[in-house]
């Protein structure tokens, strides 16, 4: 089997720098000074799969992000772990997308990339957190899509059998290339990309288009002006409270604990 | 005949059941149309093989009209199925809102749903409202809980929003009539063939009772560090009527299989009474999960760990002793 497979990654802030996010008081708008960009989290898993996959029976995976031109780092750090080629689509005109400007625009890069059997996306982003995009790149390109899924299996014939989690179980599910899922962590761990990797990873072809390298680009669907939803103005999330320090030895705090505990549950 | 506008709740059932984010979407509805100027219906839209039974229940949960949608293809979810019905259904009545619990099976629907539709989703929302401006805004987390930014979809209709089951409350609703039943067979699944097939069902693992309908709640990140203090955790809880919670980080080092009681942003909302939390660093992620929960008692042994600044208690010790400790006294 020769399989066609593409990931599609996103570059995200770091989300261990999250807490140092802020708020310009009067603009409003997000400061974030100091944190840098990584590949976002639920990516690294989903090429994981596909590697994994290649592993199996021998594939092309093509990587495929939507997003600034800084974010060819992340591209190039996603080619370490083992994909063979990238393409970043970048342009002024594609920014300020919401999830289903962006799948739009990332579904237009994979027919141009493909035709691909399977296209594998990280569940959700770090930033956005939305899970939008892979059921809408899916759904935009007429293929059978399916999100949160925490298993999948390939067979000689091309039948896959994939897990999700629904509410306090799984279903299984039969289906035949080209899919499109949206994998959640719990599927792979992932494996360290090695010096070997990154090495590697520099010489592979990475590719930019701009929106002049589409033809039939439907310019009402991308960007800010393309999205259905607007962002309006941030707020800090407010989970402040003023907390009391209890001190002492263990038994002092259990004691005191317990003295707090009790009224709640309506104890004596 | 002047039409109103109507908002939609996608009434999602659990076995034969409505789950209970209908009635807290339900609840926000009521509230959002007693802030709008003009008159709006709220609609109930059920998907069965047979909506007979649950009807029975959303007939008297005060909304105007419910919507049976009925298809032998619809008795377990299927993505593709659900989605196009929806979407159908909603292209040939035009709702002026379309709201959907963000649950295993809604997170999955909505999205789908506003691609068929072309239109805008606000995800997650924390609230709906309207603005000084009079325009419908929601609010939504991001980078993980740590923001909240507004939404709007000024153009396209119906405007979509998911809401994660637990972030609104239930609200007492005076039912004054019966609503309206509308029973319709969903024909344009007569000719679809779904390319998925549901081959088997697995039933998840769990450690007894679900977190996000406990009084109390236990929860571990990890600073807990090894078994034996997670067992003790677990035995604490067990004490306290309790359920137990956790981090993402006590499943990446193995100490629970599965995300099906981690409480988070993109896990379990939860509003308990007593939240006590063990070696947790607290994570915007993780906070969010917890911030409407009654009182917050966290024990971490650093000093400045972010999860005292959304604490009632802090404790800086070892979570282990304190755990044997309190298991001494309670
Ligand atoms: C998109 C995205 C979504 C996420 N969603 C979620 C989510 O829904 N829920 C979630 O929980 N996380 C989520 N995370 C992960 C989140 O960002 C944090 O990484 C995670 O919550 C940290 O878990 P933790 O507090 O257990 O671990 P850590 O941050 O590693 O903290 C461990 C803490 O334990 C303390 N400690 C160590 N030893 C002891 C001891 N002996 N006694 C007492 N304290 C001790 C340490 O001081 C430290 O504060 C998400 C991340 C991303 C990127």
């Amino acid at each position: 089997m020769n399989l066609k497979i593409a990931v599609c990654v996103k570059s995200v802030p770091n989300p261990d720098q999250f807490s140092s996010l802020s708020l310009d008081p009067v603009s409003k708008t997000l400061i974030r000074e100091g944190i840098d960009s990584v590949i976002n989290p639920a990516d690294l898993h989903a090429i994981e799969l596909a590697v994994q996959l290649k592993e199996q029976y021998g594939a092309h995976i093509s990587l495929i992000s939507m997003g600034p031109q800084q974010a060819q780092k992340e591209l190039r750090m996603g080619l370490a772990y083992g994909p063979d080629d990238a393409f970043l689509v970048s342009d002024r005109e594609f920014g300020g997308a919401d999830s289903l400007a962006t799948s739009y625009v990332l579904a237009k890069a994979l027919e141009k990339a493909g035709p691909f059997d399977l296209i594998i996306l990280g569940n959700e982003s770090a930033d956005g957190a939305t899970a939008h995009v892979p059921s809408q790149v899916g759904i935009i390109m007429g293929l059978p899509n399916m999100t949160d899924i925490v298993g999948f299996s390939l067979d000689e014939n091309g039948k896959t059998r994939v897990k999700k989690r629904l509410q306090g179980r799984y279903a299984i599910y039969e289906a035949e290339l080209p899919l499109v899922i949206g994998v959640a962590k719990d599927i792979n761990k992932v494996r360290t990309a090695g010096m070997r990797g990154v090495l590697g990873a520099k010489n592979k072809p990475l590719t930019v288009w701009s929106v002049e390298n589409f033809e039939d680009l439907d310019k009402t669907r991308i960007g800010l002006s393309g999205s259905p939803t607007q962002g309006g103005e941030y707020h800090t999330a407010s989970f402040g409270r003023e907390a009391t320090e209890l001190k002492g030895s263990p038994e002092e705090i259990a004691s005191e604990l317990s003295n707090i505990i009790r009224p709640i549950l309506g104890r004596e | 005949m002047i039409c109103k506008k109507e908002i939609w709740i996608y009434a999602e059932t659990e076995s034969q059941k409505i789950a209970p984010s209908y009635y807290e979407l339900l609840g926000k509805a009521h509230e959002l149309k007693e802030s709008l100027n003009e008159a709006y219906e709220i609609v109930a839209v059920i998907l069965s093989d047979s909506a007979e039974e649950v009807s029975k229940e959303l007939r008297s949960s005060a909304v105007d009209r419910v919507y049976c949608l009925e298809h032998e293809k619809l008795g377990n979810y299927n993505p593709e199925y659900y989605a196009a019905v929806l979407s159908e259904f909603a292209k040939k009545h035009k709702p002026e809102m379309l709201w959907i619990a963000a649950s295993a099976i809604g997170g999955e629907l909505a999205p789908s749903v506003a691609a068929l539709l072309n239109t805008g989703l606000a995800a997650h929302c924390v609230d709906i409202l309207i603005n000084d401006k009079g325009e419908l805004v929601h609010l939504v987390p991001a980078f993980g809980g740590k923001l909240l930014t507004e939404i709007l979809v000024p153009k396209t209709r119906p405007i979509m929003a998911s809401v994660k089951p637990g972030i609104f409350r239930e609200r007492e609703i005076a039912c004054s009539k019966e609503a309206e039943l509308v029973f319709e067979r969903a024909e344009i699944l007569d000719s679809m063939e779904s390319r998925f097939k549901l081959v088997e069902e697995q039933e998840m693992q769990s450690s007894g009772l679900p977190v996000e309908k406990a009084e109390v709640v236990l929860a571990g990140g990890r600073g807990i560090g090894n078994t034996q203090t997670w067992e003790k955790l677990k035995e604490l809880a067990g004490r306290l009527d309790g359920a137990v919670g956790y981090t993402r980080s006590l499943v990446d080092i193995g100490l629970e299989e599965n995300e099906l009681n981690m409480i988070g942003s993109s896990g379990k909302s939860v509003r308990p009474k007593l939240y006590m939390g063990f070696g947790i660093s607290g994570a915007s992620h993780h906070i969010s999960g917890i911030k409407d929960s009654g009182t917050i008692i966290a024990v971490n042994t650093d000093d400045e760990a972010d999860i005292f600044d959304s604490s009632d208690y802090k404790i800086v010790a070892d979570c282990d002793r304190i755990l044997s400790a309190l298991l001494e006294v309670l």
